[in-house]
């Protein structure tokens, strides 16, 4: 497994504190429904993005896999449900805490070849730009 | 060590218990969307805390207690949706399976991490089977004290 997939974490936390800044300037005219579903993305994907790197670089420690997604996956679920009313939040907590439970297994299934971590990265960082692109609206 | 691991069992049984118990109090306060979420929280939590615990508990017979585990799951899922209307029990009948069988996923991994391909651990198993037992208890705690503190809101 080759050392430069660190290069993904950098991407994916800066690519959700952008989705973060553009989503806080039109909190205020985005639905609950389409709320809910943009922290789900945002909170799931994060979860499994810091994951399955983090079990690919040090394969030994599933244990502090584990407990790194889920605390991410949690976190990143309550910031983004904060935005637009409790229930969102609880929501966006639920799905960070499944995904980052599950996000070291996908992972660990990665072991043989790097591009099936490329093109699970391409997935999330394209399912960002819909969700951006969702709320796009004056 | 089953002692430990008992007595988790039996306090996260008993904060779903009392979970259940104050959401069935105040039921009929709930808008739609409100008993969709609290029912998905809920059923969702119980039911992969609950297959973790079981699947700790008992790793020799690890077929059977997969099986009872996905039922407990959908029978937690009824308890916890049926108090509104259909909507909230699909929801929790389908969240309970899907978080159950996330459980016990979890539990046999923490038991054999070669069944994911995983080369081994650095810590040894007693280590991993405690901390997931302490794990399961934080969240299951967490969880409540989120969803009690939206009755305040």
């Amino acid at each position: 497994m080759p050392e430069w997939i660190v290069i993904f974490y950098p991407i994916n936390f800066l690519s959700a504190y952008v989705l973060y800044i553009y989503l806080y300037n039109r909190r205020k005219h985005i639905g609950f429904h389409l709320g809910m579903n943009i922290t789900m993305v945002a909170a799931g994907g994060l979860a499994l993005g810091t994951g399955i790197i983090f079990i690919n670089l040090y394969p030994f420690y599933f244990l502090e896999a584990t407990l790194f997604s889920v605390i991410i996956g949690g976190i990143s679920g309550i910031l983004f449900g904060n935005l637009f009313d409790y229930q969102t939040l609880l929501s966006g907590y639920i799905t960070g805490i499944m995904m980052g439970i599950m996000a070291p297994m996908v992972g660990a299934s990665a072991y043989e070849g790097v591009m099936f971590l490329i093109m699970i990265e391409i997935f999330i960082l394209s399912s960002f730009c819909i969700a951006a692109s969702s709320a796009y609206k004056t | 060590m089953q002692i430990l691991l008992i007595s988790i069992t039996v306090i996260n049984f008993l904060i779903g218990a009392w979970l259940y118990y104050v959401l069935r109090k105040s039921r009929f306060l709930f808008s739609d969307r409100f008993g969709y979420t609290a029912s998905y929280f809920a059923s969702s939590t119980l039911g992969l805390v609950a297959s973790l615990n079981f699947i700790l508990l008992f790793p020799n017979h690890s077929e059977i207690v997969g099986v009872l585990n996905i039922l407990l799951g959908i029978t937690m899922g009824f308890l916890y949706g049926s108090m509104l209307n259909a909507q909230t029990l699909i929801a929790g009948i389908y969240n309970g399976g899907i978080s159950a069988i996330m459980g016990t996923m979890l539990g046999l991994v923490v038991k054999n991490p070669a069944i994911c391909g995983l080369p081994g651990t650095i810590a040894s198993e007693q280590e991993m089977i405690i901390f997931f037992a302490l794990f399961s208890l934080c969240i299951q705690g967490i969880s409540a004290i989120l969803l009690l503190f939206s009755f305040k809101a």
